[in-house]
């Protein structure tokens, strides 16, 4: 049931909104229900999605006017593009590739290939609900992966393991990122599918020009697979009309960092995320990215020009650095409601993307640029290679968005963060600016519950601080009823 | 008629602290029980005993008397008659601001957690970093420890002094290192030797807690494991000079900066009118 928002203006986006997503969804099934049928006996996990407007509820719990707003546009959109990609494993295409997130789909698009997203049921599920993934989790353990490898990594070998990740496809495309506990797992995927597989290895040194000339070179090998291995060309027209739309949503991009900058952002939190997570990484210049980013920045525009914050009660600027928290996505409206905290950038979301404009002159120069911004991307550049890499991102983004402190999730599954969770710890101390690291499992609440993340926050709030809490009702909730 | 004394209540999950001031800021009484299965009854049992301690000429009858009780520690939220709840690390930290100025690092080893806590010159929190997910360097793991050797803590504390080498303990599990402990006695290694191992081990997760909070002389031990004396010896050795002795019991802390923390807000809310 929609819960009565006290006006009837939000009352209505509320409703729109529900009604929206139970379209997008019905028209997965439209096309061809038997289809879908024996897809649910396939993918068992496709039920799970079905949870969406339960999410939508808990992540606008207290929400009212544009922040409202903008949370309904972000999860109608992933809706969208989540049908769009249960459309490939639904009805099949001899064309569809399994890739592992983060590849440069842009050639897919101008290739006009299907792939799916190896990690979409890893990615998706633990937002609806933590529990979901458990199971494939254990499957995967029972098999012999080790309990303390990255749940992401995990709940993906785990669906694979149970057989509900399509097996019917042209090829594999891999690769070296988000990390290297992710590009282990993909040699059980290349075993068991025994399909041709191409993997791309971004480099992290991506200062240096040779580095760069290198992964075009790579980009290049993966043109000349899916050419070889589909019949299809390249087509460049394509990719320059692909690249285009990519370079009006990262203007639009550097236009809301300008926004959450100023003394009333009117975007902040999950809302920031989950835009950027699923335009920049997933369907980057898709046409769907555009009318998504537009769509937002409308409604940004005329609350930044009313000065009308993403937080009614907003009290501290934070950027967040590691993933965020997957298995407990309603984190965000939490610290909103208890702590009045807003998130206005954070690792995943943050680059350098005033110099990640592609110039769509050659075909030389657009695979420079993509080469360039793919060595950018989430945790291609923050959780690999020198210190360089990463400490003076954080510092900048600290400046650039004002923060009041620094929130850092400890994901306890990844090492390599865990020991640069230190680092940048030293050095906060060092520039005596508050910083609060939080342990948590990106995906797995078994490990570290939503009240002992909450617990942590609580801790480093009320003694760091000194703050008091908005809502002190809000500071211990039982997990079974909470949001 | 006015009331002039201010109380803080420590709730731990192993004992039970208060301590009582007046407002000039002197320490009239205080006590430390061992903490009941309810830590509402634990707060009632402290406080009463810390009325029955009160020295001199003290007139506090009941709980009535007091301006302002602060509760702290885990059980802090179930002291009943608390007018308002202050975290631990807060309390610890103006407990020993107030015992000593000079400390600006504090570790506390609380019967379950782990605490480095880095103090401002106001005696209010820098930095801080805590293990609470795990028995490993706390009282509970001193607990274990000295069941293994059937001592007493005081015992126990000073074993380690008279050591001629260090027997490593590998575990840092409690129930591990229990057991490992227990085969090392029953391999007839020196006693002293094995302790020494055990506090070697400790000194070295308070040196890791130490570190994510911030190391700044002068350092102090708080928490009951602060009177264990071969504990302090062996953090000294890692981080190489002495660990401040506060002139008050350390295991007070946390209730005496509570107490403080009522102190404040008596004479704020009085000097306002």
């Amino acid at each position: 049931m929609l819960k009565y928002r006290g006006n009837i203006k939000d009352q209505w986006i509320d409703f729109k909104y529900w009604g929206l997503n139970w379209l997008s969804i019905l028209g997965l099934v439209a096309t061809n229900p038997y289809k879908v049928v024996i897809a649910l006996f396939k993918y068992p996990w496709i039920y799970d999605l079905l949870k969406t407007n339960n999410l939508v509820k808990r992540y606008n719990e207290g929400r009212n006017g544009t922040a409202l707003l903008l949370s309904n546009i972000n999860i109608y959109y992933v809706i969208r593009g989540t049908v769009r990609q249960l459309k490939t494993i639904v009805y099949g295409s001899k064309d569809t590739f399994l890739e592992n997130c983060m590849i440069p789909t842009e050639i897919y698009q101008a290739m006009g290939l299907k792939v799916f997203v190896a990690e979409l049921p890893a990615a998706l599920l633990p937002m609806e609900d933590q529990h979901t993934c458990d199971k494939y989790m254990d499957l995967i353990e029972n098999n012999g992966l080790p309990g303390d490898t990255c749940s992401y990594p995990r709940i993906t070998a785990g669906v694979f393991a149970a057989g509900e990740i399509p097996r019917d496809v042209k090829g594999l495309i891999s690769n070296n990122l988000p990390c290297e506990a992710g590009m282990a797992s993909h040699g059980y995927y290349e075993d068991n599918l025994g399909v041709p597989t191409y993997r791309l290895d971004v480099p992290y040194n991506f200062k240096e020009e040779d580095a760069l000339n290198l992964f075009v070179e790579d980009m290049r090998g993966l043109i000349a697979f899916l050419e070889k291995n589909t019949g299809r060309s390249m087509n460049w027209d394509k990719l320059r009309e692909v690249l285009t739309r990519y370079n009006q949503m990262n203007e639009i991009e550097l236009e809301r960092w300008e926004m959450a900058a100023s003394d009333t952002p009117p975007l902040a939190n999950e809302n920031i995320w989950i835009s950027h997570f699923w335009n920049y990484n997933l369907e980057p210049g898709n046409k769907d990215s555009i009318e998504w980013y537009n769509e937002m920045h409308k409604h940004l525009k005329k609350a930044y020009d009313r000065k009308e914050p993403a937080l009614k009660n907003l009290r501290f600027r934070v950027v967040l650095w590691n993933p965020p928290t997957f298995a407990y996505a309603h984190f965000w409206n939490w610290l909103e409601q208890c702590w009045g905290v807003a998130c206005l950038n954070d690792m995943e979301s943050f680059g350098h993307f005033e110099d990640m404009f592609i110039d769509t002159t050659s075909n030389e120069t657009m695979l420079k640029g993509l080469a360039k911004k793919w060595c950018n991307t989430t945790m291609s550049r923050h959780t690999r290679g020198p210190v360089e890499n990463y400490l003076p991102d954080l510092w900048h983004m600290f400046e650039r968005f004002r923060a009041d402190f620094i929130l850092v999730a400890g994901h306890i599954g990844c090492r390599s963060s865990s020991a640069m969770s230190g680092l940048m710890k030293e050095e906060a101390q060092k520039r005596g600016i508050p910083i609060c690291i939080f342990d948590y499992e990106l995906m797995d609440s078994r490990v570290c519950s939503h009240q002992g993340i909450r617990d942590q926050i609580n801790n480093f709030m009320v003694n760091v601080m000194k703050a008091a809490p908005l809502n002190k009702s809000l500071l211990v909730i039982d997990d079974d009823s909470e949001w | 008629m006015s009331k002039n004394y201010v109380c803080g209540c420590d709730v731990g999950s192993t004992y039970g602290k208060a301590a009582i001031m007046d407002l000039e800021g002197n320490i009239l009484g205080s006590s430390i029980v061992r903490s009941k299965i309810d830590p509402e009854e634990t707060s009632i049992l402290s406080v009463e005993e810390a009325i029955r301690n009160c020295s001199g000429n003290c007139s506090i009858k009941g709980l009535d008397d007091f301006a302002c009780i602060v509760g702290t520690g885990y059980g802090r939220n179930r002291v009943p008659f608390a007018n308002e709840n202050i975290s631990e690390i807060t309390c610890h930290a103006m407990g020993v601001h107030v015992t000593n100025p000079n400390v600006k690092t504090i570790v506390d080893i609380g019967g379950q957690d782990l605490k480095g806590i880095s103090i401002d010159s106001d005696g209010s929190v820098k930095h801080f970093a805590m293990n609470d997910k795990c028995a490993a360097g706390t009282g509970r793991f001193f607990e274990s420890m000295i069941r293994a050797f059937e001592v007493d803590f005081e015992e126990f504390s000073n074993m380690s002094l008279s050591a001629r080498q260090i027997v490593p303990i590998t575990s840092q599990c409690s129930v591990f290192a229990e057991s490992e402990v227990v085969s090392l006695v029953a391999q007839k290694k020196n006693p002293a030797d094995i302790a020494a191992g055990i506090q070697a081990s400790v000194a070295k997760r308070c040196f890791t807690m130490l570190k994510s909070a911030g190391i700044e002389k002068d350092v102090t031990m708080t928490g009951g494991c602060a009177k264990n004396l071969g504990l302090k010896k062996a953090l000294e050795k890692i981080l190489k000079f002495d660990i401040v002795q506060l002139t008050t019991d350390p295991q007070l802390m946390g209730a005496l900066g509570a107490a403080e923390i009522a102190h404040r807000k008596v004479l704020a809310q009085r000097s306002a009118g």
